[in-house]
């Protein structure tokens, strides 16, 4: 793969990205209602415009500590596998392009959370960027237990 | 015919191909449910008539479409039912083994032709076995030759006698006029050709193109009777004879052609007052009852205009006689969904004109024009509660689409293992909407299946218990309440209790000192990973249990019952939602969170103190006229967040399915609302007590309760 655009956004200090095709559209957290009995990850489901979609809060999926919602907090609604949801995330910083040399498959031990969330890890300059695999964070093993 | 000469038609194949579909899938459908009823009659003609008349324009249709196997496959067939129609072979099983593999055979063929594959079903054993059955079976040999003579004489021209009326007459003359070509054609059918006016009007269809169709004799109506064998036709053309006679032959079973150049000393000679004018009127009204047609005199201008309008017509007509179609227009489900889509958020817009309307009532009591907005708005909600029905009307279909397959299961049941059964089907015109029927079909074979395997016994057995030899099953669906229930009984040996019992101990499923009343262990069966059967059999016992039933029925909002009484049988009651789309709920609030209760399930409201509320085996309880009524902390249930505020008195939305009913206890009823039901979407479906979502007046999601899961869970537990 030559080159990736991707959209990058923040949760806590870490700076994460996503292919942007796989991006449906970004929008601001509305009213969300839990849901029972669903994955603790599952942090409840939203109205997108008639439609019902869950939405992921990413800091519990990845074992990171709670934090208040600020006015930079977004949902980045995500279409994987022809699948609708939506990911809670502090905030979206921007879109970028990134040479496929400048990708680094994912270290073994992974900054605390599951390494098979992780795709790899971009370098640009300084930054690192943690490259999320989408495929992984819906349709992991948690969802088929909760529903077994 | 070939690929080419479709194409020369002029007819798209795709559009035909829907139709060529449903009318097949029809056809196979009939043919199968009438070989059963010919195997429990025996000799039938008047059936045997039917099925030939199915396997025959199954052949003539699939040969229209070019789809050789079906038309080799269904000619055998033909044959065959031709054989039991003269009489010359006798109904056997074998015959109806056969020609029910046929059925099948073409069902898949045509499963194919739907996925818009190659057909590469195998067949030529099927049609071994049948070429023969027919050489063998036959009871008389001498057929062959007397038919040939007779279609050797036939096979020769003849001549018509064509009469013209006045109009008829100048339409001739002015061709004559012009140079045109006066033609008689004459049609000769293929021996035992059914819907001879329908293919007279096809040979018509073909001729349209190349010239004007003056007069067909004898009349389409006549042609109706079947008795004809050919047709003459007066056509007026400028192509050569030649290319209209390889196009009629283009028309399946049209044997022969004959063209010959129509003179007009014909038609002097029979019509020698022609210009007479009482000739002329009499002649017209004779003409006008003949064809049976068009009202008005301006389309007699043009000869050949009522003449084509009166045979599609009867053909029409015949089609309708004969498939005894109800009016029906085929609509994508995709489309009809959309439209339901397009009224349920018609209906959420409407709670919130009527959430503003309430609102501004309430800030500006005397405002005559919001006293007109509310009238308007209680109008229009019995508008929108019309129009919704009659939408929901439209995914409404009959059961019976889902019974018609069982007899034939239960024929194959007993044919395998020498057991008698009887399937007594009825209340097939109950609806139901159409999700429902698509996934019932599954949960009720497996429920048949096991009554047919381990409800009725084997014949012997039956006797020895002084039953009747022939064991019963009955499938019923009729209304009750806002439900419809189906019901699957039989009358073989019932459940065995204690085995049951023993098996569930045996298996860890419930612990040995549990006390259980009869109910309780009946129900056992649909725990996971439970199975009496002794030996696995074909027909059931596939390691699929009662389990998996339930889980479906339960995801339809369905609930399942037993009732079983030893050495006399065992009845399944499903009762199912009468719609998926759009209910009336109860909203209620729990825990801060709003959940809609579908009010079809909710009995009553009741605020019981929270003293009356006693704990009995770990299940909360209120007495309620004398009963116990079981009751489910939704915030329990939940794991909902409580802020600890000690409540002295708490509501409870008393709910049932069928005759189980039990409480759930809600800190505030908010009232009743017509919701849209939505999924919760894929990764979050099968959720335990939540059948779905909605989205409230104010665009927020509010999750609907399961109350059958609900209920089962507890009850069960």
């Amino acid at each position: 793969m030559a080159e990736e655009q991707l959209v990058t956004f923040l949760l806590g200090t870490e700076e994460f990205g996503v292919d942007i095709m796989k991006v449906q559209e970004i929008i601001r957290i509305p009213p969300i209602t839990r849901v029972p009995k669903a994955p603790d990850f599952v942090e409840g489901v939203i109205n997108l415009r008639g439609n019902i979609i869950p939405v992921v809060n990413l800091r519990v999926r990845f074992g990171m500590t709670l934090d208040e919602e600020t006015d930079l907090s977004r949902i980045v609604v995500l279409q994987v596998n022809g699948k609708v949801f939506g990911v809670r995330v502090d905030g979206v910083t921007e879109v970028l392009r990134l040479d496929g040399e400048s990708i680094e498959p994912p270290p073994p031990v992974a900054l605390g959370m599951d390494s098979s969330f992780i795709r790899g890890v971009g370098k640009i300059g300084e930054r690192l960027l943690i490259l999320l695999n989408l495929d992984q964070l819906m349709g992991g093993d948690a969802v088929n237990e909760q529903t077994a | 015919m070939s690929q080419d000469d479709k194409k020369n038609m002029g007819i798209d194949l795709e559009d035909f191909l829907e139709f060529f579909l449903l009318d097949s899938q029809e056809q196979v459908e009939r043919l199968g449910s009438g070989l059963l009823q010919l195997e429990r009659d025996g000799e039938n003609i008047a059936l045997v008539n039917e099925l030939f008349r199915s396997a025959h324009s199954l052949k003539g249709a699939s040969g229209t479409m070019g789809f050789t196997p079906i038309v080799e496959l269904t000619h055998a067939a033909e044959d065959l039912l031709d054989k039991l129609r003269q009489g010359k072979m006798l109904v056997t099983n074998e015959i109806i083994d056969v020609l029910l593999a046929v059925t099948d055979k073409v069902k898949m063929m045509l499963a194919q032709v739907e996925q818009r594959v190659e057909i590469t079903e195998e067949y030529s054993e099927l049609k071994d076995q049948m070429h023969v059955l027919a050489e063998t079976g036959a009871l008389s040999q001498t057929r062959t030759p007397v038919s040939k003579a007779a279609e050797v004489r036939r096979q020769t021209p003849t001549q018509a006698d064509f009469t013209l009326t006045a109009a008829e007459r100048g339409i001739v003359d002015e061709a004559l006029i012009s140079g045109k070509a006066i033609l008689q054609v004459e049609v000769l059918f293929a021996p035992n050709t059914l819907m001879k006016a329908v293919r007279a009007v096809m040979v018509i269809q073909r001729l349209e193109p190349l010239g004007r169709v003056v007069k067909i004799l004898p009349s389409i109506e006549e042609l109706e009777a079947d008795t004809a064998e050919r047709f003459h036709l007066l056509f007026i053309t400028v192509e050569p004879p030649e290319e209209i006679r390889a196009d009629v032959l283009e028309v399946s079973e049209i044997m022969e052609v004959w063209i010959r150049h129509y003179s007009l000393s014909d038609s002097f000679k029979n019509h020698k007052d022609f210009s007479a004018d009482s000739d002329f009127n009499s002649d017209f009204k004779a003409n006008e009852q003949n064809e049976n047609s068009t009202p008005g005199g301006e389309d007699k201008e043009d000869g050949s205009h009522p003449l084509q309008q009166a045979a599609a017509q009867t053909a029409a007509d015949a089609k309708d006689n004969a498939a005894n179609q109800v009016h029906t227009i085929r609509v994508d489900t995709v489309r009809m969904d959309n439209l339901i889509n397009l009224v349920g958020e018609m209906v959420i817009t409407r709670t919130r004109l009527v959430k503003i309307g309430n609102d501004l009532k309430a800030q500006n009591r005397s405002d005559a024009l919001i006293d007109g907005l509310n009238e308007t708005n209680v109008y229009l909600g019995r508008l929108m509660s019309d129009l919704q029905e009659s939408v929901m009307r439209l995914r409404m279909v009959p059961v019976g689409t889902v019974f018609s397959r069982y007899p034939r299961l239960v024929r194959d049941f007993c044919r395998k293992t020498g057991k008698k059964i009887e399937l007594v089907i009825k209340g097939e015109e109950t609806e139901l909407d159409k999700t429902v029927i698509e996934m019932i079909g599954d949960p009720l074979t497996h429920i048949i299946r096991n009554s047919v395997d381990h409800g009725i016994e084997a014949p012997e057995e039956r006797i020895a218990a002084g039953k009747p030899e022939v064991g019963t099953i009955t499938l019923d669906a009729y209304h009750e309440g806002n439900h419809i229930a189906i019901t699957v009984s039989d009358d073989g040996a019932g459940l065995d209790i204690e085995k049951i019992y023993k098996k569930a101990l045996e298996k860890g499923l419930i612990g040995d000192r549990e006390e259980m009343s009869e109910k309780d262990i009946t129900n056992l069966i649909f725990l996971p990973g439970f199975s009496t059967a002794d030996k696995v059999t074909d027909m059931s016992g596939r390691g699929v249990g009662m389990d998996v039933v339930k889980k479906a029925l339960n995801n339809l909002g369905g609930l399942i019952d037993i009732k079983t009484r030893r050495g006399e049988g065992t009845s399944f009651i499903i009762r199912l939602p009468l719609t998926l789309a759009i209910i009336q709920a109860l909203l209620v609030e729990v825990g801060q969170e709003i959940y809609a209760v579908p009010l079809s399930s909710v009995i009553e409201t009741l605020l019981v103190k929270t003293n009356e509320i006693k704990t009995v085996g770990g299940l909360p309880m209120v007495q309620l006229r004398g009963n116990t009524l079981p009751l489910i902390s939704l915030k329990e249930k939940f794991d909902l967040h409580d802020e600890n505020k000690i409540q002295n008195e708490v509501f409870v939305v008393v709910v049932g399915l069928g005759d189980k009913v039990i409480g759930l206890i809600v800190d505030e009823l908010q009232g009743q609302q017509e919701i849209v039901i939505k999924t919760l979407g894929d990764y979050l479906n099968g959720l335990p007590g939540i059948a779905g979502a909605t989205i409230l007046g104010d665009g927020k999601v509010t999750l609907i309760l399961d109350i059958g899961s609900l209920i089962q869970d507890i009850l069960i537990k």
